[in-house]
C-alpha cells in the first residue's frame, strides 16, 4: 500500500506555484532517484582539497511537455564541477516518471527542484550545514521563483557529505 | 480324486493366470514398477551418500526413475535467479550402465527469457532455447552448451564472476561474439557465457552437426519428464539483485584499465583481496565503489576516499595519473590492492577514527602483506615471491612492522625501497607501453 509520507507546504505558500505537493518518498521511483543522485555525485580529489565550503544549490530539473530537459539550473555559486556531475545525470534523470514521485502533477510543462548540498567531514576540511541552514536557504531561493510560468514541485534535500583524502599510498 | 485334480488344475490355472496377469501389469507400466522404483531410488540414495558430491538438498520425493537408458533424475532444491528474469533449475542425473555401475552429474536448464516465459525452467528437448550446463558432482563445469530450438548449436562456458560487470570488463577473443546469461545465487552471480565462433560451431540444425557437442546426451529427452515440482522447490519470485554493479570502473588510461580488469574483473581473479572487495561491495546496495584517476600529490601513487549521501557511502578510488605513469602493471596493481584494503577497512569499521590511515597501515603491514603478494602473483604469475612481498611492504612505511625491518635490517629495508622504485619507474616488472 503506498504510504504519501511528505507534504511540502509551510515555506511556500508566498509562491502561486508551490501550493501543498504531496511528494511520495516510499515508491520505487524516488527511491531510483535517490539512489541515482546519492551515488553519482562526485567532486573530484583536486577540488576536495582546494573547496572547503559546504554548498547549497537548488537544481531545477525542467519537464516540458512531459520530456525531461537537457539543461539542468543551479542557483547560488557557479560551481561547474557540480554541474558536470549533475548533467551526466541527465539520462538517467529522463527514465524518472514525476508523476509516480509527486502524484498531483496535472501539467505538461512544470520545474522539479532539487535542494542539494555537499559539505566536507575530513581532517583538513571540516564544513556543512545545519538542517536549519538548509531550510532558510531554500526558502530564500523559492522565494526568488515567485512569479515563474510554470509550476514547480519540490523534492526533498539530498546532498553528500565528502570525507576527503584520508587514506592514501605513498610511492618513494 | 475328481475334486483334488480339478483343485489342483484350478490352482495350476490360478498360478498361470496370476502370472500372466503380473506380466500384462508389468507391460502396461513399460518398463518401470513401483517396486523395482523405490528399490532403484533406495540404490539410488545410498550411492548418493556413498560418493564425494557438493553439499546440495535433493528432492527425492519427486525423483523420477527410467530404464533405457537407466537412470534417475533428482531435482536439486536451489534458489537461482535470471537476473534477465526467470528462475534455473539443477537437476541430478544418475546414470547405471549394464555393468550396473552409477555415475552422476549435474544438469543445469538456463533458458533464455523468451523460452523461459513460454515454458518455464523446464527443458524440452525438442524445443529448448538456452543454455544446459552439465557439472560434476562438486559443482565444477563438465560440457556447456546453447540450444536454439532443441539442436545444441555452441559450447557454453560456466564461468564465475562476482558480478555481471565483471564479466562485461573480462577480455573477450576476437573474432567471436559473445551472449551471456547471468543468474544469482547464494550472493554470486554466475555468467554463463556463450562464446559464439566460427571453429566452434557444433553445426546445422537437424541435429547432423560436425562437432563432438553436436551429439546428444542419453538424458535429455528425460530430465524435464517427471512431475517435478514448477520449479525445483525455488521460489517463483524473480530477484533481481540491484547490487551487481555497485564497482565502477571509471578508468581511461588503457595501462590502468587492463590493470584493474585482470586483477579484480578478470574471470581467473579469485584472489582474497578480490574476493573481499566483491564480496563487500556487491552484497550491498548501500556501499559503492567507484575507481576513477587524476593527477594526486607527486609523493601519492593511490588514494581512497569517500563520502555518505542519503544513506549510501561511496567509496572512490583515485590512482594517480601522472605519478603511476611510468609505473609497471606490478606496481598499479599492488596500489589498486592497497586501496582496495583501505576501502574495505573503512566499510568494515565503518567511518574511521582520526588516524585512520596510520591504523589501517599498521593492520596491512601485520596482517595483509601476504595475502597482496599472493594477489600479486596470482595476477601475474611471472613475478617471484621477494618482488611480490617487496612490493606489498610499498607505502606501509609508516607502519611499526616496517619500522622493525628498518632498525633490525636496514639493507634489506632498502633493497625493498629499492625495489619499489624499480617497479614504479617501470625498469622492472611489466611495461605499460
Amino acid at each position: 500500500m503506498k504510504r504519501l509520507i511528505i507534504l511540502i507546504m509551510p515555506l511556500f505558500l508566498s509562491s502561486h506555484y508551490l501550493v501543498a505537493q504531496r511528494v511520495d518518498t516510499s515508491g520505487m521511483e524516488y527511491k531510483r532517484l535517490h539512489k541515482e543522485v546519492s551515488t553519482n555525485v562526485r567532486i573530484t580529489m583536486r577540488l576536495i582539497d582546494s573547496v572547503c565550503e559546504a554548498i547549497f544549490t537548488l537544481v531545477t530539473i525542467p519537464v516540458r511537455d512531459g520530456q525531461t530537459g537537457d539543461s539542468l539550473t543551479f542557483t547560488g555559486k557557479h560551481q561547474p564541477y557540480l554541474q558536470e556531475s549533475f548533467q551526466r545525470l541527465v539520462p538517467r534523470l529522463r527514465s524518472i516518471d514525476w508523476r509516480q514521485i509527486f502524484p498531483d502533477i496535472k501539467e505538461r510543462d512544470y520545474d522539479i527542484l532539487l535542494p542539494y548540498t555537499y559539505g566536507f567531514e575530513a581532517k583538513e576540511c571540516f564544513d556543512t550545514l545545519s538542517t536549519r541552514a538548509i531550510k532558510h536557504k531554500l526558502s530564500y531561493e523559492l522565494h526568488l521563483r515567485q512569479g515563474s510560468r510554470v509550476p514547480s514541485y519540490v523534492l526533498p534535500a539530498m546532498g553528500i557529505t565528502f570525507w576527503g583524502r584520508q587514506w592514501s599510498k605513498t610511492g618513494k | 480324486m475328481f475334486p483334488s485334480i480339478c483343485s489342483r488344475e484350478s490352482y495350476l490355472l490360478s498360478v498361470i493366470a496370476l502370472i500372466l496377469g503380473m506380466t500384462l501389469l508389468s507391460c502396461s507400466k513399460e518398463d518401470e514398477t513401483p517396486q523395482s522404483a523405490q528399490d532403484e531410488l533406495s540404490q539410488a540414495k545410498s550411492w548418493w551418500a556413498s560418493v564425494q558430491h557438493a553439499e546440495m538438498v535433493l528432492d527425492w520425493e519427486h525423483a523420477l526413475e527410467k530404464k533405457n537408458p537407466e537412470l534417475v533424475v533428482v531435482p536439486v532444491i536451489w534458489n537461482s535467479n535470471l537476473l534477465t528474469g526467470g528462475l534455473s533449475t539443477r537437476k541430478l542425473v544418475i546414470l547405471k550402465d549394464s555393468l550396473q555401475r552409477r555415475e552422476g552429474l549435474i544438469i543445469q536448464v538456463i533458458p533464455n527469457s523468451d523460452y523461459y516465459k513460454e515454458n518455464g525452467a523446464r527443458f524440452f528437448a525438442g524445443s529448448f532455447n538456452g543454455s544446459l550446463i552439465e557439472l560434476d558432482l562438486n559443482l565444477q563445469y563438465r560440457d556447456g552448451a546453447y540450444y536454439v530450438d532443441g539442436q545444441r548449436k555452441y559450447p557454453a562456458k560456466l564461468d564465475h564472476y562476482p558480478s555481471r560487470e565483471a564479466y562485461e570488463h573480462s577480455p573477450k577473443t576476437e573474432g567471436c561474439t559473445y551472449s551471456s546469461t547471468a543468474y544469482y545465487s547464494a550472493g554470486v552471480v554466475t555468467v554463463v557465457g556463450t562464446s559464439v565462433c566460427s571453429s566452434t560451431y557444433f553445426g546445422g540444425g537437424g541435429g547432423g552437426g560436425t562437432g563432438k557437442g553436436a551429439d546428444r546426451h542419453p538424458w535429455e529427452d528425460f530430465i524435464d519428464e517427471g512431475d517435478f515440482p514448477s520449479e525445483g522447490g525455488s521460489d517463483p519470485t524473480p530477484y533481481i539483485p540491484n547490487s551487481v554493479t555497485d564497482i565502477k570502473n571509471h578508468l581511461t588510461t588503457p595501462c590502468f584499465k587492463t590493470t584493474v580488469t585482470d586483477l579484480i574483473y578478470k574471470a581467473g581473479a579469485q584472489s582474497a583481496i578480490s574476493q573481499i572487495i566483491w564480496g563487500m561491495f556487491s552484497a550491498s546496495d548501500k556501499v559503492n565503489l567507484s575507481i576513477y584517476e587524476e593527477e594526486l600529490r607527486p609523493s601519492e601513487d593511490g588514494v581512497t576516499s569517500g563520502g555518505q549521501s542519503g544513506g549510501y557511502v561511496n567509496i572512490d578510488i583515485t590512482l594517480n595519473s601522472t605519478g603511476l605513469a611510468n609505473a609497471s602493471k606490478e606496481y598499479i596493481a599492488v596500489t589498486m590492492l592497497h586501496e582496495c584494503l583501505h576501502a574495505y577497512f573503512n566499510v568494515k569499521n565503518k567511518w574511521p577514527l582520526e588516524d585512520a590511515n596510520y591504523v589501517q597501515h599498521q593492520a596491512m603491514a601485520g596482517m595483509y602483506v601476504e595475502v597482496m603478494a599472493d594477489a600479486l602473483q596470482q595476477t601475474y604469475p611471472t613475478i617471484s615471491r621477494s618482488d611480490a612481498i617487496d612490493l606489498a611492504w610499498g607505502g606501509l612505511d609508516k607502519s611499526l612492522a616496517w619500522k622493525n625491518i628498518v632498525t633490525s635490517n636496514p639493507s634489506e629495508a632498502n633493497r625493498i625501497l629499492l625495489k619499489n622504485q624499480a617497479y614504479k619507474n617501470g625498469s622492472s616488472g611489466t611495461k605499460c607501453n
